[in-house]
């Protein structure tokens, strides 16, 4: 399928992007980042452009692809010189592809679940949040984060240890709580 | 593997995660003798499921490059 990518093939662009869009949108949304669709988009047009001179397995293309929505990400903290707005996953959700329309119950669920792991992410630092989200929701490895990151790997290994530290923490906290209450 | 640094003081406790409990979470298992850490793998569960939905649509320009992509190349 890359190598299909590479010779401009409109069939295995539109595969990769309906197999790593939701992933690349997902990593946008827990980075707070405002309008993570468009942004997602931005990202896949740079795909575009760029995979013709890209050398490498479907690993490096993935790696490649999440360093792209780094960038953006980046750019988009810039422009805004804030803190991520941990609010646009949930207020967002995930979306609807034209002519389908999911159980209105489905899309209610789906938003409480949503709503709370943007709460607890907004528990972590910006890095601890970024390696986070490209470990689980980009599935990429120590390596390939510290290479998207151009981090070292030890560096990353201990911002994932601190971010599962502190959401152990939180969700103690959030247990304890429910637990006073209930 | 083991969890270090409980000292039964609940969650201000310090809680120090070995790599290796740390990559068992990542791989969305709960590690071995490791109950306490349940909830954050639950948690990790979800994180995971918020790219397990369908492809946001495509801006016009996106879409356009993706319908205006040059034929294959001959020999397919």
């Amino acid at each position: 399928m890359i190598e299909a990518a590479r010779r401009h093939d409109p069939w295995a662009f539109t595969r990769l992007y309906q197999s790593l869009a939701p992933a690349v949108d997902a990593h946008l949304r827990a980075q707070g980042v405002r309008e993570a669709e468009d942004v997602t988009s931005h990202v896949f047009l740079a795909v575009l452009s760029g995979c013709s001179s890209l050398h490498g397995d479907e690993t490096q293309f993935r790696r490649w692809v999440f360093t792209i929505a780094h960038r953006r990400i980046v750019d988009s903290r810039r422009s805004d010189g804030r803190r991520p707005n941990v609010g646009s996953l949930a207020a967002s959700g995930p979306a609807v592809p034209p002519g389908r329309s999911p159980a209105a119950e489905d899309d209610a669920l789906r938003d409480l679940g949503t709503e709370r792991v943007c709460r607890l992410l907004s528990a972590l630092s910006t890095d601890q949040r970024c390696v986070l989200a490209l470990r689980v929701v980009a599935d990429l490895s120590v390596e390939d984060v510290a290479i998207a990151l151009d981090k070292p790997p030890g560096a990353v290994k201990a911002l994932q240890r601190r971010a599962l530290a502190a959401l152990r923490r939180r969700l103690s906290q959030e247990g304890d709580d429910g637990e006073a209450q209930g | 593997m083991k969890l270090r640094g409980d000292d039964g003081r609940g969650w201000r406790v310090r809680q120090q995660l070995d790599d290796a409990v740390v990559e068992e979470l990542l791989a969305a298992r709960t590690p071995a003798g490791a109950d306490e850490v349940a909830r954050t793998s639950a948690f990790l569960e979800e994180l995971r499921g918020l790219a397990q939905g369908p492809p946001p649509p495509p801006s016009a320009a996106l879409s356009k490059m993706l319908g205006a992509a040059p034929a294959p190349s001959a020999g397919r």
